[in-house]
């Protein structure tokens, strides 16, 4: 197997290409947009660079450990868009993992039945990142502040993850198990998220607190999809970015919420029932109290848009 | 080998896929309009379009580029004259120190190609990704403005 860099033209072959490589016992890299790995790998010392800094145009030097890239930059079954038909007769949508923030923003269908997508995509980045940052790298990545990964659980989604072996399907709250960890082994791939319209009488509520509006990284963001029938509450999603190790579900919101009409619901148990759903944590970026209190505000928020 | 098609000419590039696009035009090319700001994806003073997108040149591996083409900063000159985007920016003193303005030229002509006629809030968001130390932005978003007004003019002109 070439060490270094292979660029498959089909995802038999990405595949084929991940699973000689993890066969072999070398660390294999997938490679979508870039984004966030080519960042990641430019802090670190630049192994295919000599040290005056010109570029080598010799093969790269076997790096410890052991690394391939299989970039899936060509592999265009990755950015699909399809209709599926699931249960009920109910319409699905699948979305490969190499889908971009810029095809949220621009496939009529997707911004016709998926505005809560188009409205996540357009404050990632900015159009640069846009353009080549993928669902995939998103969720791959598995940062706490992924904006993404809430608004695909939000929607219900199900990851689907595809080797040489086959392919397994779960929710993508299942997914992550810890900070940056998941059930994704060595030889998989994700190959595309899948989610239902929304169903009649479904509101969507994307909120993203940053610094800045470009460029700037969460510091709570909150996806949900709420469905109301005569002003109650019959099914509500709701995941927010930033406050956990992972993605959080807002499970205890949620409970507090169905059955009931949302402003009836009282302040203090939506908040109490928040606190019990999010760990958010002090660093660099902000301290616990104001994460905590920004995800209290947005929840509010998110209330009040239920009821207009 | 990877070949890529560099403002209209296929370029045959030796350095391996790995390294970033920003590297292979600065280095192995000469094509030093391309600028550096962070390396991070953060400012876009590297910014040059893949198969007509914006994208940062300094997070794409130049592998992903093979069979594709690139348009630079120099790509988009049309003539020894400058080009009205750019003449607006120099006369609208949207163009300061000019580490930013590569990237703001490729920037602004693609949204410039796409809608000729941007209100403020696009331009503003066409150039989110584009930061500059320099100028407050104002100016920048004034002169592509007044550029998109004076192409207009100039195409209405020549189709009476
Ligand atoms: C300036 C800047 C601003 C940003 N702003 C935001 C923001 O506002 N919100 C946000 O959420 N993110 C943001 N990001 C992060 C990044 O753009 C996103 O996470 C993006 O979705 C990553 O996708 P990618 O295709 O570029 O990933 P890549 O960099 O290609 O890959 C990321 C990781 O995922 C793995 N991977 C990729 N595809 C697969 C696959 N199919 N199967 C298995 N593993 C895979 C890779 O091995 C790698 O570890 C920003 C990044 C930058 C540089
Ligand atoms: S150098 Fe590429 S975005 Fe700053
Ligand atoms: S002119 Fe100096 S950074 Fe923009």
């Amino acid at each position: 197997m070439t060490h270094g860099y292979v660029r498959p033209a089909s995802l038999a072959e990405a595949l084929s290409a991940v699973a000689e490589g993890v066969r072999e016992g070398l660390k294999v890299t997938p490679l979508c947009g870039g984004t966030d790995w080519m960042v990641e790998r430019h802090l670190a010392p630049n192994p295919y660079k000599s040290p005056e800094g010109a570029v080598d145009a010799l093969p790269p030097p076997p790096l410890p450990p052991p690394d391939v890239v299989v970039d899936l930059s060509a592999v265009d079954e990755l950015r699909k868009v399809e209709l599926e038909v699931g249960e009920g007769g109910r319409t699905w949508v699948r979305l490969g993992a190499g889908v971009t923030y810029r095809t949220l923003r621009e496939h009529p269908y997707l911004v016709e039945k998926f505005p809560i997508l188009a409205a996540m995509a357009s404050e990632v980045g900015a159009v640069q990142i846009q353009a080549l940052g993928t669902l995939g790298g998103n969720i791959a990545t598995g940062s706490p502040a992924a904006d993404g990964v809430p608004v695909l659980v939000a929607l219900g989604a199900r990851v689907r993850l595809q080797s040489l072996e086959g392919a397994r399907e779960m929710p993508l709250e299942d997914y992550y198990t810890g900070y940056r960890r998941s059930v994704r082994h060595d030889d998989e791939l994700l190959e595309s998220v899948v989610f239902p319209e929304l169903e009649a009488g479904s509101r969507w509520f994307w909120r993203k607190v940053g610094t800045r509006r470009a460029q700037s990284i969460s510091k709570v963001a909150l996806a949900s999809v709420v469905t109301l029938d005569g002003g109650v509450v019959t099914a509500a999603r709701l995941a927010m970015a930033s406050v956990a190790p992972t993605v959080a579900c807002l499970r205890g919101v949620r409970a507090a919420l169905l059955g009931q009409r949302p402003e009836a619901v009282p302040e203090g148990a939506l908040l109490t029932a928040l606190r019990g759903d999010i760990a958010p944590i002090g660093d660099v970026r902000s301290t616990r109290e104001y994460r905590l209190h920004v995800a209290e505000r947005v929840l509010l928020r998110m209330r009040e848009a239920l009821g207009d | 080998m990877t070949t890529v098609t560099v403002n209209g000419i296929p370029r045959e590039v030796s350095s391996g896929p790995l390294s970033r696009l920003l590297d292979v035009l600065r280095e192995e090319l000469g094509l030093t309009g391309t600028k550096e700001g962070c390396g991070e994806g953060e400012c876009g003073s590297c910014t040059v379009l893949l198969d007509g997108v914006p994208v940062n040149a300094c997070l794409v591996a130049v592998g992903q580029c093979d069979g594709r083409r690139v348009t630079t900063v120099e790509g988009l000159q049309e003539g020894p004259d400058l080009t009205p985007l750019a003449r607006c920016l120099i006369d609208g003193g949207g163009a300061q120190c000019g580490i930013c303005t590569p990237g703001m030229l490729v920037s602004a002509s693609h949204l410039l190609a796409r809608n000729p006629s941007p209100d403020e809030a696009q331009v503003r968001e066409a150039l989110a990704g584009n930061l500059c130390r320099c100028t407050g932005y104002q100016r920048i978003v004034d002169s592509v403005l007044e550029a998109s007004r004076l192409l207009r003019a100039r195409r209405e002109g020549a189709s009476p």
